[in-house]
């Protein structure tokens, strides 16, 4: 049955599709209403738990715990939450738990503008915990991609032992759409890992080998399990090489926005060639360098300072034009005389 | 013989262990492993969740799936693994720092909320692995590394925090007195709910020798100066005092409840062991093992008594005994008795016969 | 061999890390530490409270059939 489906309910409807038995987190705009959604689940479902945490540190790290313990567990928050949760981000690479981390994005730095949605939370899904690390994000653009993305998370998750991000922003999470969530078909990657409870092992942030012993002072060991980690987490990136691409009739111009921009440039697509990376982080490199070699111009128009930007120009060795929307301002005309500006400047 | 398989509970073949010679962690790994093995938990049923320190070293030490948090952050976990994993134990081993002053947030909001999860906290009133800062729990006055004129402030008062609220369960004991800290080890872990031990424990490397002392064994005679034991469940210790605060949940009286807790002491009474007075005088304290009395057909143990702690509990005659009569005609009457946990009851002769 | 056996105890060089807390608890003063090692003198009167102490399970009183 076709229904009125907000960006939250969908992420929430996703989850529990894909297995999800425990959710917590801390209030924020935009999320509030995932738990909202959680709370009156759990009620209902007594396989499913739910724990309204004392701050987003404990959110996460409840996550990464009660994923090690055997459910399929997520968390969701907004940019100021994400910061808070970034300490279990590293040590959910660390320990390898298979979760979903949603941050729906709104203006920063630190409180910023609550009720704004923004796109500037792309250097914090990579950047924001100690050590290296190779996370999976994607960012949807519609309800029912919000539902789709929230399994195909679920699942990178599973496969690549890891924190898995679904990003979207304030503008997706109040977003309406008709859509009818049953009628969807997904797959979806069971539980592998196994639970606590069963054997001796350890899982610690502290380096330790393939085994699990903790080896604090042994770089070898240490580069053997980093590489183990990273070849896992590519490997799976590379099976979701997920993206959009219109190529417009003769344009020079290539534009590339996400999320909620790639909505809002939609009516430009007669004008402008569009791509609209769906897997954000790890950078469609081999995509975007291909893509952009039949183009003169690319120009990023994102809801951050040139963020995304940036990773354009390391993955195509090229120069980017960037058209910043910040503070919660995305309109349409604003964007086209940025966009003309731009080109402008080096007619 | 003294009973040494909880050393299957550890993980030794990667002894010796990190920690400082004398240091206290070494005596909480092992006392909480035999405790664990006394009532039979084992990998199949328990998980260990640490923080970060020397003592978030434990759980590394433990021969159970362990879970080795971000610093201060092994209470959230721990009560997550609880929530999707009721059929588990779930037993937190971590330090003063870890647990009160970086995971302080976490303390106060799983104590409220009261899952069932047991934690021992290696209150050694210092920051050791960080090379011996001022904590949370270091007494007021303190010379320490980062307190070169001695501490400023107050210590964290666990004792008044963490009994603050009904139900809850708080003990407080130390490494030197074995006795009772084996009591409360074992008394925490059959507590249904959120259970706390603080254990006073040395740091004698990088706390101890600024303070003066030479060996871990002065500073157990230190501890023995600054705290004595209290007998008997309390309501509250106070900051000089060791032992066990347990308050129930306040219930309004209704008939309903009233049923649940009939119920509960019920179980409590069929798990109890029937002892015949032969097997009575085994528990002698001798051999690390409990002391038990025998009064009016139940069993006792009294093990926490601060009469019978240390090197005092050698002196220990009455253990083993049915002292029915004795107490009967003693001055202290039988409330003493009535103060140590009931463990067994005793089974006359004509019963064993049978 | 690491285990090394005395009169009534057997002393466990390798987990032992000499902090000498046997030694100070030991009532009849049976133990002591000479040239880096745990030895006993006569006297031992077997109460376990050198094992019941000891931090690192380095030392433990022999069983009495052993004997
Ligand atoms: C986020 C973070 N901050 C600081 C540290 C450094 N650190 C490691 S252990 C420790 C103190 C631990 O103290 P306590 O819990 O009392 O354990 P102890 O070492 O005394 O047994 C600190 C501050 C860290 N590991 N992580
Ligand atoms: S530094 Fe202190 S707490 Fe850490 S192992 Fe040494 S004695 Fe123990």
């Amino acid at each position: 049955m076709k229904q009125l489906v907000s960006g939250n309910e969908a992420i929430f409807q996703g989850a529990l599709r894909a297995g999800a038995r425990y959710f917590t987190g801390y209030p924020i705009t935009p999320i509030s209403e995932i738990l909202q959604q959680a709370a009156t689940h759990a009620e209902e479902d007594p396989e499913f738990k739910f724990l309204q945490a004392e701050d987003e540190i404990a959110a996460a790290i409840a996550t990464i715990s009660a994923s090690l313990a055997g459910a399929k567990t997520f968390t969701a928050t907004s940019g100021p939450g994400f910061t808070l949760m970034q300490e279990a981000l590293g040590w959910g690479h660390a320990v390898e738990a298979p979760c979903v981390f949603i941050n729906s994005m709104r203006v920063g730095p630190s409180t910023g503008m609550p009720t704004q949605p923004a796109q500037s939370d792309l250097l914090q899904i990579k950047a924001g915990s100690a050590g290296d690390y190779y996370p999976i994000a994607f960012y949807p653009n519609s309800v029912e991609e919000s539902f789709r993305l929230t399994i195909t998370a679920f699942n990178a998750a599973e496969e690549s032992l890891s924190p898995v991000i679904l990003l979207a922003d304030a503008f997706l999470s109040h977003l309406y759409e008709v859509v009818d969530l049953n009628a969807i078909e997904a797959e979806v990657v069971p539980r592998a890992k196994e639970p606590l409870g069963r054997s001796r092992r350890l899982f610690t942030g502290t380096a330790h080998d393939r085994m699990g012993n903790v080896k604090t002072n042994d770089p070898e060991a240490y580069r053997d399990w980093l590489n183990d980690l990273k070849d896992r987490h590519l490997g799976v990136a590379e099976k979701y090489p997920l993206f959009e691409y219109f190529p417009g009739k003769n344009s020079e111009i290539l534009l590339i926005a996400f999320g909620i921009t790639s909505r809002i440039i939609s009516p430009l697509k007669e004008q402008f060639s569009v791509f609209r990376p769906i897997r954000i982080y790890p950078v469609l490199e081999k995509e975007l360098r291909e893509i952009a070699s039949s183009y003169r111009h690319i120009i990023v128009i994102e809801g951050n300072d040139g963020q995304y930007a940036s990773w354009v120009e390391w993955a195509t060795g090229r120069k980017v034009m960037r058209v910043p929307c910040l503070g919660g301002g995305f309109k349409l005309q604003w964007i086209r005389s940025q966009i003309e500006a731009r080109l402008g400047e080096v007619r | 013989m003294i009973d040494r398989s909880y050393k299957k509970l550890l993980k030794l073949n990667r002894f010796p262990h990190t920690w400082c010679p004398g240091c206290g962690i070494g005596a909480v790994l092992k006392n909480v492993a035999i405790g664990l093995k006394e009532l039979g938990w084992n990998e199949q049923n328990t998980t260990v969740v640490s923080g970060i320190g020397c003592s978030g070293r434990m759980a590394g030490y433990m021969n159970l799936d362990a879970v080795h948090t971000p610093h201060g952050r092994a209470l959230t976990a721990a009560e997550a693994i609880k929530t999707v994993r009721p059929d588990l134990n779930v037993i937190v081993l971590s330090g003063d720092g870890d647990l009160g002053s970086i995971g302080g947030n976490h303390l106060l909001h799983t104590f409220r909320r009261n899952p069932d999860i047991t934690v021992f906290c290696n209150d050694n009133e210092i920051y050791g692995l960080t090379g011996g800062q001022a904590g949370p729990t270091t007494p007021e006055g303190t010379k320490t590394i980062t307190s070169p004129r001695g501490e400023h402030h107050q210590p964290l008062r666990l004792n008044r925090i963490l009994t603050a609220k009904s139900p809850c369960f708080y003990a407080r004991t130390t490494v030197y007195h074995v006795n009772h800290f084996k009591t409360c080890i074992r008394e925490a872990l059959l507590y249904k709910g959120f259970s706390f031990v603080d254990i006073i424990s040395d740091c004698i490397e990088l706390n101890g020798r600024r303070l003066g002392f030479k060996t871990a064994h002065q500073m157990f005679k230190w501890f023995d100066e600054r705290f004595h034991i209290v007998e008997g469940v309390r309501d509250h210790l106070e900051n000089d005092e060791l032992g066990i605060v347990k308050k129930e949940a306040e219930v309004e009286v209704k008939a309903e409840a009233k049923t649940e807790v009939e119920g509960k002491l019920e179980v409590l009474i069929e798990g109890l062991k029937l002892l015949t007075l032969e097997e009575l005088k085994h528990f002698d304290g001798t051999n690390g093992k409990p002391i038990y009395i025998g009064y009016k057909g139940n069993v006792y143990d009294i093990s926490a008594s601060p009469l019978f702690q240390g090197e005092k509990r050698m002196r220990c005659h009455i253990a083993g005994k049915d002292l029915t009569r004795d107490i009967e005609t003693a001055p202290h009457g039988e409330d003493l008795v009535y103060h140590f946990p009931m463990v067994g009851r005793l089974k006359v002769k004509a019963e064993a016969e049978k | 061999m690491y285990m090394k056996p005395r009169l009534n105890v057997i002393w466990n060089e390798i987990y032992c890390k000499r902090c000498i807390i046997c030694v100070e608890v030991c009532p009849v003063q049976a133990l002591a530490f000479e040239r880096d090692e745990i030895v006993e003198r006569p006297g031992c009167i077997r109460c376990y409270q050198c094992e019941r102490y000891c931090p690192d399970i380095a030392i433990e009183v022999m069983d009495e059939e052993k004997r």
